[in-house]
C-alpha cells in the first residue's frame, strides 16, 4: 500500500520551462505556493521588526516613524493582497480541488498559468514601490492622505489592481471547474466542503474585485488628474473612498475566511472519522456567509458616515454571525464522541476553532456601534483581526498545508516536530494578541511608533512587552516548520496514497500524483463523508 | 457535424431584425421623452427605457432565453450586486445629519484655484 | 459526434459540449466582473448627481447630443451586425459571416471617430476632468454654472474613456476574429470565439445604453 508514485506531475518533466510553461494546475499551485511563502516570510520580518521596535515606548528604537509607517503600511497590504487572498485558493484550491472533483485539470488552464504571471507581474510592481520609497498611508490608502502624501502610493495602488486581475482569473476557472467539470457521480451535494467554500470564494472574487480595480483606478486618477472624486479639497468626497474600497475590501475578508473554513470542514471530519454534521447546513452557511459579506461593508466606518447607515450596517453585521455560528456548532458536534486522532493538522484545526471563536466574538463588540466608537483604530482591532485573518485563516492554511502534503510531495514530515511548532505557534498566538485586547480596550491606539507620556504608557509598556515576546515564539515555530517541512520533502518517510484514511476523492489516486491526476477514470462509489459506511485502511501507522 | 448542434437554438433573421428596429424606435422614443419636463420621472423613464433595450439585447442578442440559466444568474447577480453597491451607499450619502442636528461644515463648495496643484511622486 | 472532428477540442475536457458550455460560463462570469467594474463609475456618477443636480443638468448641456444619439444607433447597428455573423456561422456559412464581422469593424470605427470629435470640442472649450479643467469663454462653448463642474467631466471622461478602452479591445478581438474566420477556422462545428467575442461587443453596447441617457439626456 505505501508507494511513492516514480513517475508524478513533479518529475515527469523537470526543466526551468516545464515548469514555467506548464498548464498543469498542481505546478502552478504549487509555484504560488512557494510565491506566496515568499511573501509571507517578508511580511512576517516586517512584523517582527514592528514589534521589536514597541518593545520600549520611546521611539527610535530601532526604526525611524517614517520607516515605522511604511512597515506597518506593507505588511498589511503584501499579508492581505500577496499573501492571505491567493494563499488558499490560488495555493491549495489549485493544487487540491480538481482532484477533488476527479477532474483532469481546471476549465482554462492556461488561464490559470495566466493568474500565476500577473500575480507576478502584481508583486513584482509591489516590490517597486517598496524600492522607491515605500507607501505610509496605511493598507487601507485612505484619501485625502493617500491622495496628498508624496509616497509611491501609485505603484503600490497599480499593483493591487493588477493583482485583483489574478484574483478574478482564479475565480472565474474555479466557478467554472466547479460548475461544469464534476466527474460523473458528483453532485453539488456530494462535493466536499473544501470545494463549496471555494466555490463561495469565487463567485466574491468576481463580484466585489473589479471594485478594488475601480477603486485604485480612481486613486490613481485622483493623484494624477485631481479629479475630484475622493479628495475634499477638489469638491470630492473622502468617505466616498471608504465605501468603494471596503465594498471589496470587506467581501475580502471572506475571500480569505471561507476556504480556511473549507479546509477545517475536511480536518474534523477526516481525524474523528465521522460524517459531518449538518452538510447541507455548512455548505448553506458558506453560502449565506459570501451574500451577508456584501451587506456589511459599512462597520469599518463607523466612525465617518452618517449614523443612519451605520445603524443598518450594525444590524446586518450581527446576522453574520448566524451563518459563522452554524459552521462552528457543527463543527463541535462532528467531534462529539468521536474518536479524534490527535496529529498535526487535527491540532490546527482544534487551534483554529478556538482562535477563530475568540476572533468572533470580539467581533460583536466592534460590531455595536457604541463600543466602537471607543475601540475604533485601538490595539482591540488590531488583536481582532489577527485572531480572525492569521488564528482563522493562516492557522487554517497551515492545517491544510500539514493535511495535504504528504499529497502534494509523497512523503511525510515529521510528525513530532510538527505537533510541536502546533503548540509553539498556538501559545505564541495568543501570547502576542491577548494583550493587545487588553491593551485596546485600556485605549492604546494602532499604528503608534510610540507610546511615551500617554496616561496609561507603563501598562501598555508591560503588555507590548509580552506581545513582542510572543511575536519571537511565532518566528520561532515557523522557523522549525520551515525546516521539517524542507527536509521531508527529500528524507521524509513515504506516504502512501492515502496516510489519513480519508474518503474525499484526491486520496484514491497515488502520492504525488501522477500528471493526469488519475491512472485510471475515479469511480465514485461513496460521498466524502461516508466514515459510517466505508472503513479505509491509513497508508501510515 | 457537432453535436452541439441538436439543442443550440439559431434564431432566425428575422427575430433579429424586429429586435433591433425595436431598439432604435426606443432610442427615438427616450430621445422624445427629454423634451418634456417630467421633474425627476425623466431620469426614470429613461432608465426604464435603457433596461428595456438592455433586456431585449440581453435575452435575443446574447441568447440568453435560450440559453443555460445559470448564465442568466449570474448576469442577474452582478445588477443585484451593482444597485446593492449604489443604494446602500447613497444611504449613507444622502442621510448624512439626520438623527442628530449636527452638521459638519462644508470644507470646499468650490474647489480653489490653488488645489489645482501638480503631484511628482508616483 | 467523435472527438477528433474540431482541431480545437483541449483533453481536458469530456467532450465537445462540456468544452463549449464552459467557455460560455466563464465568459459570462467574465461579464460580471465587467459589469462590477463599471458599478463603480456608476455609483460615482449617482452620488454626484444626488449632491449637484444643478451643476449636473448645466454641465451635460455641453455635451453633444446628436453625435451621442448617432453613436448610439452605430453601436446598435454594430451589435446586430456581430448578431448576425454569430448567426451565419452557425449556419454553416462563414463567408457571409465574415462580411458581417468587418462591418461591425467598421462601425466600431464610426464610432471612435465620432468621439474622437465629441473630446476635440470637449479640449478646446477646456471642458476636461479635474486639475485639467480650464472653461475658456468662445462663442461656442457654453459657460457653466454650478459646484465644481470639473466633477461632471472628470466622471464623463473617466465612463466614456472606460468605455472607449472596451471598444478598441473588442476591435482588436474582432480583428482577430475576421484573421481566423479568413483563414476558414470557424464552421458550425466549432465557433465559440465568435461567440465569446459577441458576447464582449454586446455588453460594450449595453454599457453605452446606459451611458447615453445618464451624460447626454440629463432633465
Amino acid at each position: 500500500m505505501r508507494e511513492y508514485l516514480e513517475k508524478n506531475y513533479l518529475n515527469e518533466e523537470t526543466t526551468i520551462k516545464s515548469w514555467l510553461f506548464t498548464v498543469d494546475h498542481k505546478r502552478i499551485g504549487l509555484m504560488y505556493l512557494f510565491a506566496i511563502m515568499f511573501f509571507f516570510a517578508v511580511g512576517g520580518f516586517l512584523a517582527l521588526m514592528m514589534r521589536l521596535e514597541l518593545l520600549t515606548p520611546a521611539g527610535g528604537d530601532i526604526l525611524d516613524k517614517n520607516t515605522y509607517n511604511v512597515f506597518y503600511t506593507l505588511h498589511g497590504a503584501i499579508m492581505i493582497f500577496m499573501f492571505i487572498i491567493p494563499s488558499v485558493p490560488a495555493a491549495m484550491g489549485n493544487i487540491i480541488m480538481p482532484i477533488m472533483l476527479g477532474t483532469k485539470d481546471v476549465a482554462f488552464p492556461r488561464l490559470n498559468l495566466a493568474s500565476w504571471y500577473v500575480y507576478v507581474v502584481g508583486s513584482s510592481i509591489g516590490i517597486f514601490s517598496i524600492i522607491s520609497g515605500g507607501v505610509d498611508t496605511g493598507w487601507t490608502f485612505y484619501t485625502p492622505y493617500s491622495s496628498s502624501t508624496d509616497t509611491a502610493v501609485i505603484s503600490m495602488t497599480f499593483a493591487v489592481l493588477v493583482l485583483g486581475f489574478s484574483s478574478i482569473f482564479t475565480g472565474i476557472n474555479f466557478i467554472v471547474t466547479i460548475h461544469k467539470m464534476r466527474a460523473p457521480g458528483i453532485t453539488w451535494f456530494s462535493m466536499p466542503l473544501f470545494v463549496w467554500s471555494l466555490y463561495a470564494t469565487a463567485l466574491i472574487q468576481i463580484l466585489a474585485t473589479p471594485v478594488i480595480a475601480v477603486t485604485m483606478l480612481l486613486l490613481i486618477m485622483e493623484r494624477t488628474f485631481q479629479v475630484g472624486i475622493f479628495d475634499p479639497a477638489m469638491g470630492g468626497d473622502p468617505v466616498l473612498f471608504q465605501h468603494f474600497f471596503w465594498f471589496y475590501s470587506h467581501p475580502a475578508v471572506y475571500i480569505m475566511i471561507l476556504p480556511g473554513m473549507g479546509i477545517i470542514s475536511e480536518l474534523i471530519s477526516t481525524f474523528s472519522k465521522k460524517k459531518i454534521f449538518g452538510y447541507t447546513y455548512i455548505a448553506a452557511s458558506t453560502m449565506a456567509i459570501a451574500l451577508f459579506g456584501f451587506l456589511v461593508w459599512g462597520h469599518h466606518m463607523f466612525t465617518s458616515q452618517s449614523e443612519f447607515a451605520a445603524l443598518i450596517f450594525s444590524i446586518i453585521t450581527y446576522l453574520t454571525a448566524l451563518p459563522s455560528g452554524v459552521k462552528i456548532f457543527n463543527w463541535l458536534a462532528t467531534l462529539y464522541k468521536a474518536k479524534i486522532s490527535y496529529e498535526a493538522p487535527m491540532l490546527y484545526a482544534i487551534n483554529f476553532l478556538l482562535l477563530f471563536a475568540i476572533g468572533g466574538l470580539t467581533g460583536i463588540f466592534l460590531g455595536t456601534l457604541s463600543v466602537d466608537i471607543m475601540l475604533h483604530d485601538t490595539y482591540f482591532v488590531v488583536a481582532h483581526f489577527h485572531y480572525v485573518m492569521m488564528g482563522g485563516t493562516v492557522i487554517a492554511f497551515l492545517g491544510g498545508l500539514h493535511y495535504w502534503w504528504p499529497k502534494i510531495w509523497g512523503r511525510m514530515y515529521s510528525e513530532k516536530w510538527a505537533r510541536i511548532s502546533a503548540i509553539l505557534i498556538f501559545f505564541g498566538f495568543n501570547l502576542t494578541f491577548i494583550p493587545q485586547f487588553i491593551m485596546g480596550s485600556l485605549g492604546m491606539p494602532r499604528r503608534y511608533w510610540q507610546y511615551d507620556g500617554l496616561v496609561n504608557t507603563d501598562i501598555f509598556h508591560f503588555y507590548h512587552q509580552l506581545s513582542t515576546l510572543g511575536s519571537w515564539f511565532i518566528a520561532v515555530s515557523f522557523i522549525i516548520m520551515l525546516v521539517y517541512l524542507v527536509h521531508s520533502i527529500k528524507y521524509g518517510k513515504v506516504a502512501g496514497s492515502n496516510p489519513w484514511g480519508a474518503l474525499t476523492l484526491e486520496w484514491q489516486t497515488p502520492s504525488p500524483a501522477p500528471a493526469h491526476n488519475f491512472l485510471e477514470e475515479p469511480k465514485i462509489t461513496h460521498g466524502p463523508y461516508d466514515y459510517d459506511k466505508v472503513e479505509v485502511e491509513r497508508t501510515i501507522d | 457535424m457537432s453535436n452541439n448542434e441538436h439543442h443550440i437554438h439559431i434564431t432566425p433573421l428575422k427575430t433579429y431584425l424586429v429586435i433591433y428596429f425595436t431598439l432604435l424606435l426606443m432610442t427615438l422614443i427616450t430621445l422624445i421623452s427629454v423634451q418634456f419636463d417630467f421633474g425627476s420621472f425623466n431620469i426614470v423613464i429613461a432608465m426604464i427605457i435603457a433596461s428595456f433595450k438592455a433586456t431585449l439585447v440581453l435575452l435575443f442578442f446574447m441568447h440568453l432565453l435560450y440559453d443555460n440559466k445559470i448564465n442568466l444568474a449570474f448576469l442577474v447577480a452582478s445588477v443585484v450586486f451593482l444597485a446593492v453597491f449604489i443604494v446602500i451607499t447613497a444611504v449613507d450619502t444622502n442621510y448624512r445629519n439626520t438623527l442628530y442636528d449636527i452638521r459638519a461644515k462644508v470644507v470646499e463648495e468650490q474647489a480653489p484655484a490653488e488645489n489645482f496643484r501638480n503631484k511628482k511622486s508616483y | 459526434m467523435s472527438k477528433e472532428t474540431t482541431p480545437y477540442f483541449q483533453h481536458h475536457f469530456v467532450d465537445p459540449e462540456q468544452q463549449y458550455e464552459s467557455s460560455k460560463l466563464g465568459m459570462w462570469a467574465f461579464l460580471v466582473t465587467e459589469v462590477l467594474t463599471f458599478a463603480g463609475f456608476f455609483c460615482a456618477y449617482a452620488i454626484y448627481r444626488m449632491w449637484n443636480p444643478e451643476m449636473f443638468i448645466n454641465a451635460h448641456k455641453a455635451l453633444d447630443v446628436t453625435m451621442g444619439a448617432t453613436n448610439t444607433v452605430v453601436l446598435i447597428t454594430s451589435s446586430l451586425t456581430m448578431a448576425l455573423a454569430i448567426r451565419y456561422v452557425q449556419v454553416n456559412k462563414p463567408k457571409v459571416a465574415l462580411v458581417h464581422l468587418i462591418l461591425t469593424f467598421l462601425f466600431a470605427c464610426t464610432f471612435l471617430v465620432i468621439k474622437y470629435f465629441e473630446y476635440e470640442h470637449k479640449f478646446h472649450c477646456g471642458h476636461l476632468p479635474g486639475a485639467l479643467y480650464n472653461p475658456h469663454v468662445y462663442p461656442d462653448c457654453i459657460p457653466i454654472e454650478g459646484n465644481n463642474p470639473h466633477v461632471f467631466f472628470s466622471i464623463y471622461f473617466m465612463m466614456t474613456g472606460l468605455h472607449g478602452i472596451h471598444v478598441i479591445a473588442g476591435m482588436v478581438l474582432i480583428l482577430w476574429l475576421i484573421f481566423r474566420t479568413h483563414k476558414g477556422h470557424f464552421t458550425s462545428a466549432y465557433y465559440t470565439p465568435v461567440e465569446m467575442v459577441g458576447l464582449f461587443w454586446h455588453l460594450v453596447d449595453l454599457i453605452w445604453i446606459y451611458l447615453f441617457p445618464l451624460l447626454y439626456l440629463i432633465g
